[in-house]
C-alpha cells in the first residue's frame, strides 16, 4: 500500500511540473504543394498585387488562399477582392459559377437579355463590368460583383448580402473599386 | 499549534466532505458566471478566464479558477478513495463508482494539458502535412524557402516573445528582442513611392504597426510584433502581422532564413491531399445540403482514398479529422478540416463503464444483504 501511494505522489508532483513548464520550442517538418497545373499556371502568369483604400466603416478581415482581402460591413454584407491570372477563365463560365452558387438555374435567353444591359467602364488600367445578380435572385441572397479586365489579369470585387443592403452600399462600394491600383516596385 | 499539527488538520481537511462541497459550490459559480461572460466576450474568452485559470479576479476579489478548483477536487477524491474509504467487498461498488469518477478527472487533465484543435484548409489538388490552431501563433523560422521538400521549421510560441523578453536561438544564431507585442493589431503599409527607407524590415511592405482592441472572437484577432533581430553584429528592425502570408527575410548568421507570425502549425502523422470536393445543395437555393471531400491520406509511404464528410471522419495515429466548412470562390474550390488530436478521446467511455459496473456491484450487494436480512 505503502508503494503505491508512493507512486501516485510521484505522478502527482510530475504532473503538476508539467503544467508549470513554459511553453517549449519545437521543431517540426512542413510539407506541402500544389499540383502542377496550378504551378504552371503562377510560373508563366505575372502575380498581381493590389493596393486600394478601404472605407471606414468596413472592416477589413485575414485574407484566406483565395482571396486578396474580405471587409466585413455592418448590417452583414460582405465584401471579397480577389484576382485571377489570364482572362480568368472567361467572363461567361465565371457567371455560370456565381449562379451556381446561388443555387440558380442559368436560361440562355435570360442570361443574353441580361448581359445586354451591361456597360463595361474604364477605371484605371481596368475595364469594369458592374454584374448585379439582384436579376436572378431578387429575394434572397444576391451578388453584386465588379469583374475588371486587365490585359494579364482579372480582378473580382464581389459584395454578397441581402439586395435591399447591397443597394445601400452601391456608392462606397463603387469608391472602393475606384481606389484599386496595382502595387509596383520593391517593397521597402 | 505546532507544525506537525497544522500539517496534519491540512491534510485532515484534503480528505473532508467539506472541501468536497466547497468545490462542488465553487465549481458551480464558475460555470454561472462563464455563462454570463459568454454571451458577451465569446465561448473561448470565457474558458480561459473562468475555467483554465488558477485565479478568478472578480473586480479586486480573487476567486479560485476552474483549474484550480478541479485540481483540489482531484486531490480531494483521490484521497478520499485511497485513504479514507474501507477497501471491504461490502463497500466495493461504491469504491468502484469512486474510481470511475478519477478516471473521469484524470481524462479531463490529459484532454486538456494534450489535446490540440486546429484546422486544414486545402485547395483541390493541393496537399499538406501541417494544421493550422484555432487560437494560438507562433513565429516561425525555416532556412529552406521551398516547403515541397519537406522543411524544418522552427516554432516560437508567442508566450515567449512577449514585450521586452529577449530569446536567442543558438541553432540559428539569432537574437529576438521583443519591442511591442500586440495580441489584436493593424497594419500599415507604405504608399507607393513614400516612405521606403523608414529602417524597418518587412516582406509584405509594412511599415508601421498599431494595438487595436481585441475582438471579443478570438478567431478575430491578427497579433502583431516589433522585433530588434541581432546576427553576426548585424541588426535590424523587423515588423511581423498575423495577416501576412509570406515570410520576411532575416540574416541568420552567415545564412539567411525567414520568420513570419502565423498561426501555430500542428504536425500531422501523414500527409493529406485533396483529390476532389462535392456539394450539393437544395433545390433553387445556395444553401448546402451535403458536402463530402475525398482526399489521398500518404503515411509511412503507403497512399490510400478516404471520404470524409459530416458525421464521418477520417482518423489515424490518435488525429481525427472532421469535414468542417469549404470555400467556392473565383480559383476554385476548397475544403476546411476541423483536426482534433485527443489522447483523453476513450477515457470517459472508460470512466462510465467502470462507474456504471460499480454501481451495478453496488445495487447487487444491496440486494443480496436485504435478501439475507429476510
Amino acid at each position: 500500500m505503502t508503494k503505491i501511494k508512493h507512486k501516485l505522489s510521484t505522478l502527482v508532483f510530475c504532473f503538476v511540473l508539467q503544467a508549470c513548464q513554459e511553453d517549449p520550442i519545437y521543431t517540426y517538418t512542413e510539407l506541402g504543394g500544389k499540383p502542377s497545373h496550378f504551378k504552371e499556371t503562377s510560373n508563366s502568369q505575372r502575380e498581381v498585387s493590389l493596393r486600394w483604400e478601404t472605407p471606414a466603416t468596413w472592416d477589413e478581415q485575414g485574407r484566406s488562399p483565395f482571396l486578396m482581402a474580405k471587409f466585413q460591413l455592418v448590417d452583414g454584407v460582405q465584401v471579397t477582392l480577389s484576382t485571377l491570372a489570364g482572362d480568368g477563365g472567361g467572363l461567361l463560365s465565371n457567371l455560370e459559377r456565381w449562379l451556381a452558387q446561388l443555387g440558380v438555374r442559368s436560361d440562355p435567353s435570360r442570361m443574353k437579355e441580361w448581359l445586354s444591359g451591361i456597360e463595361s467602364v474604364q477605371m484605371g488600367q481596368w475595364s469594369f463590368q458592374r454584374l448585379d445578380f439582384s436579376y436572378w435572385s431578387p429575394s434572397r441572397e444576391s451578388y453584386v460583383i465588379y469583374y475588371g479586365q486587365s490585359i494579364d489579369h482579372v480582378v473580382v470585387v464581389k459584395a454578397s448580402g441581402d439586395p435591399v443592403k447591397l443597394n445601400l452600399h452601391q456608392d462606397e462600394f463603387l469608391d472602393f473599386v475606384k481606389s484599386l491600383k496595382e502595387k509596383t516596385g520593391a517593397t521597402p | 499549534m505546532n507544525i506537525k499539527n497544522l500539517i496534519l488538520s491540512i491534510w485532515r481537511f484534503i480528505q473532508s466532505t467539506k472541501l468536497t462541497v466547497i468545490c462542488l459550490v465553487a465549481l458551480m459559480l464558475l460555470t454561472f458566471w462563464g455563462t454570463l461572460y459568454q454571451t458577451h466576450f465569446g465561448l473561448y474568452l470565457s474558458q480561459q478566464r473562468f475555467f483554465h485559470s488558477w485565479i478568478v479576479w472578480i473586480s479586486f476579489v480573487p476567486f479560485p479558477g476552474g483549474l484550480l478548483v478541479m485540481w483540489i477536487f482531484s486531490l480531494n477524491l483521490l484521497t478520499n478513495i485511497i485513504w479514507v474509504f474501507k477497501w471491504s467487498w461490502k463497500k466495493s461498488g461504491i469504491l468502484i463508482m469512486h474510481w470511475g469518477m478519477m478516471i473521469l478527472m484524470v481524462g479531463s487533465g490529459i484532454t486538456f494539458y494534450t489535446s490540440e484543435e486546429s484546422s486544414l484548409t486545402l485547395k483541390e489538388g493541393e496537399w499538406s502535412n501541417v494544421a493550422e490552431s484555432f487560437h494560438l501563433w507562433e513565429v516561425s523560422l525555416w532556412t529552406n524557402p521551398s516547403i515541397e521538400e519537406g522543411r524544418e521549421v522552427v516554432g516560437i510560441p508567442m508566450s515567449r516573445l512577449q514585450q521586452g523578453m529577449k530569446l536567442t536561438l543558438a541553432s540559428h544564431a539569432v537574437e529576438f528582442e521583443v519591442q511591442q507585442s500586440y495580441d489584436n493589431a493593424v497594419a500599415f503599409r507604405a504608399e507607393m513611392g513614400k516612405h521606403k527607407n523608414l529602417g524597418v524590415t518587412n516582406a509584405t511592405g509594412i511599415v508601421q504597426i498599431a494595438g487595436k482592441e481585441p475582438h471579443p472572437e478570438v478567431e478575430q484577432n491578427f497579433p502583431g510584433l516589433e522585433l530588434i533581430v541581432k546576427s553576426s553584429n548585424k541588426k535590424s528592425n523587423v515588423l511581423l502581422f498575423g495577416g501576412e502570408s509570406q515570410g520576411t527575410q532575416i540574416p541568420c548568421g552567415q545564412d539567411k532564413c525567414w520568420i513570419q507570425l502565423r498561426r501555430k502549425r500542428v504536425q500531422l502523422p501523414f500527409t493529406v491531399r485533396l483529390i476532389d470536393f462535392k456539394k450539393e445543395t437544395y433545390t433553387n437555393s445556395s444553401m448546402a445540403k451535403s458536402y463530402e471531400s475525398l482526399v489521398e491520406v500518404e503515411e509511412a509511404g503507403v497512399k490510400r482514398e478516404s471520404r470524409i464528410w459530416m458525421n464521418n471522419p477520417f482518423r489515424s495515429q490518435g488525429m481525427t479529422l472532421f469535414q468542417s466548412s469549404f470555400t467556392q470562390s473565383e480559383a476554385g474550390e476548397s475544403s476546411t478540416f476541423q483536426v482534433v488530436y485527443n489522447p483523453g478521446r476513450m477515457v470517459p467511455y472508460i470512466s462510465s463503464i467502470v462507474t456504471g459496473l460499480g454501481m451495478a456491484i453496488h445495487f447487487l450487494i444491496l440486494s443480496m444483504r436485504r435478501r439475507k436480512q429476510s
